[in-house]
């Protein structure tokens, strides 16, 4: 190996940085060479005079006051554990009460049934026991009393009409929702029904979707008029 | 209730002044570290003695919240780096905006200056272009004296990525030295 091979090592070997066997070349070769012996002694001159600069730079001392001072600086401070116990127990009291909110208004929305799709009126109309149900239930629409305080229903034109139920739908989910309504109206019953409103409704290149025919009877309610005259009988 | 109450109180004074006992002694340990990681970047004993006291009032007002008190060196040492390192630069920004306003004044030549204070400035203005983390390490290891366990221990690091890091500071640094020595030499 030539100088030029060893003079890049030069550097790494005056910083202690040069792996032992590499070390034992570069020393071996420098021994025979007065250039490289030369160089390599000056680059170990400059290293240590920049660690000996830099040794004397962080070497600087305090004021004797330095310490007074902190202890003067922290003294009007407030004292950290009371501080500390201070903030948090409002915080933790907050989030105490953020969590009892959570339980509460949780378990008030499980109170909430899922009605099942009937008129108005049903509310003071006895309702049918359970063993005159049938056995399978048509599709139902889960619904929530309007009360007079609430909001104005966004589906506007079912909010007019008092015999049907007021359903709360996001604006841009009316259309949907009023078709399937609709649908579900003309179709109270037959799922193929509403399907085949669906492909109807889709491309006419899409498939139709093959369902098998579901038998479910209608759900029988006694008309208004009878309900009444049978409560005054 | 009163009793319950007054016990509560006495607590949370035996909490305080066990705390500040335990502060107190952090601080008699590791002030000459603040102040000296500080003075590295600052290079002035004031300004170092007032990054030093900020970082001690910061890590007083937040000890409670250290959970490995065993690590209060290293914590002290990250503070009062930041510190030093936002002061250096609203610093330099100062500077910056005096000498805009102010009548430019001769740059001293080569030969106006005594070799070692030109060394120094070298050396000065080669560890600020270094990055950060070698930086960091070159003046930890200064401040330690090359204890290589103890800066490990305080920048949370393997002893390994120590050694390589200081080495590869150290070289960066000779190398801009050796470009400033012949630059000096042939001017």
């Amino acid at each position: 190996m030539g100088c030029n091979q060893y003079q890049d090592q030069l550097m790494d070997a005056a910083l202690g940085g040069l792996p032992p066997e590499r070390e034992a070349a570069l020393h071996a070769h420098l021994r025979e060479c007065a250039s490289c012996r030369s160089e390599f002694d000056r680059q170990q001159r400059l290293c240590a005079a920049m660690d000996q600069a830099l040794e004397a730079g962080v070497a600087a001392e305090p004021s004797p006051e330095f310490l007074a001072r902190i202890r003067t600086k922290i003294a009007e401070q407030p004292a950290p554990g009371r501080e500390w116990l201070g903030g948090w127990l409002p915080v933790a009291a907050g989030a105490v009460a953020v969590v009892a909110l959570l339980v509460v208004w949780f378990f008030s929305r499980e109170a909430v049934q899922p009605a099942p799709q009937v008129s108005p009126v049903a509310e003071v109309a006895p309702r049918p026991k359970p063993a005159e149900r049938p056995a399978t239930m048509p599709p139902q629409v889960a619904v929530r009393r309007a009360r007079p305080s609430a909001r104005p229903s966004l589906l506007a034109a079912s909010a007019k009409r008092a015999d049907l139920p007021e359903v709360l739908v996001p604006e841009d989910q009316q259309a949907g929702v009023r078709w399937l309504y609709q649908a579900m109206h003309r179709h109270p019953a037959t799922v193929i029904g509403i399907l085949a409103e669906v492909a109807a409704q889709t491309d006419a290149a899409s498939a139709p979707i093959q369902v098998e025919e579901l038998k479910i009877k209608p759900m029988e309610i006694a008309p208004i008029q009878a309900a009444e005259k049978d409560g005054q009988k | 209730m009163d009793a319950l109450v007054g016990h509560g109180v006495e607590a949370a004074v035996i909490l305080d002044s066990g705390l500040e006992r335990e502060f107190e002694e952090r601080l008699a340990d590791s002030s000459t570290l603040a102040f000296r990681l500080a003075y590295s970047v600052l290079r002035n004993r004031e300004d170092a003695e007032e990054v030093a006291q900020e970082a001690f009032v910061r890590a007083y007002q937040n000890f409670p919240r250290l959970r490995d008190r065993t690590r209060f060196r290293a914590w002290l040492a990250r503070i009062a780096w930041r510190l030093a390192l936002d002061r250096r630069r609203s610093s330099i920004r100062r500077e910056r905006r005096e000498q805009a306003a102010s009548v430019p004044q001769p740059v001293p030549t080569v030969e106006d200056l005594a070799v070692s204070s030109e060394f120094q400035r070298c050396l000065q203005q080669a560890i600020g272009e270094l990055p950060e983390k070698l930086r960091i390490v070159l003046l930890l290891a200064a401040v330690e004296g090359r204890d290589m366990r103890e800066v490990a221990a305080l920048l949370d690091v393997p002893q390994g990525t120590v050694k390589s890091r200081l080495f590869l500071a150290r070289k960066s640094l000779a190398e801009k030295l050796q470009w400033a020595a012949t630059s000096i030499k042939t001017s």
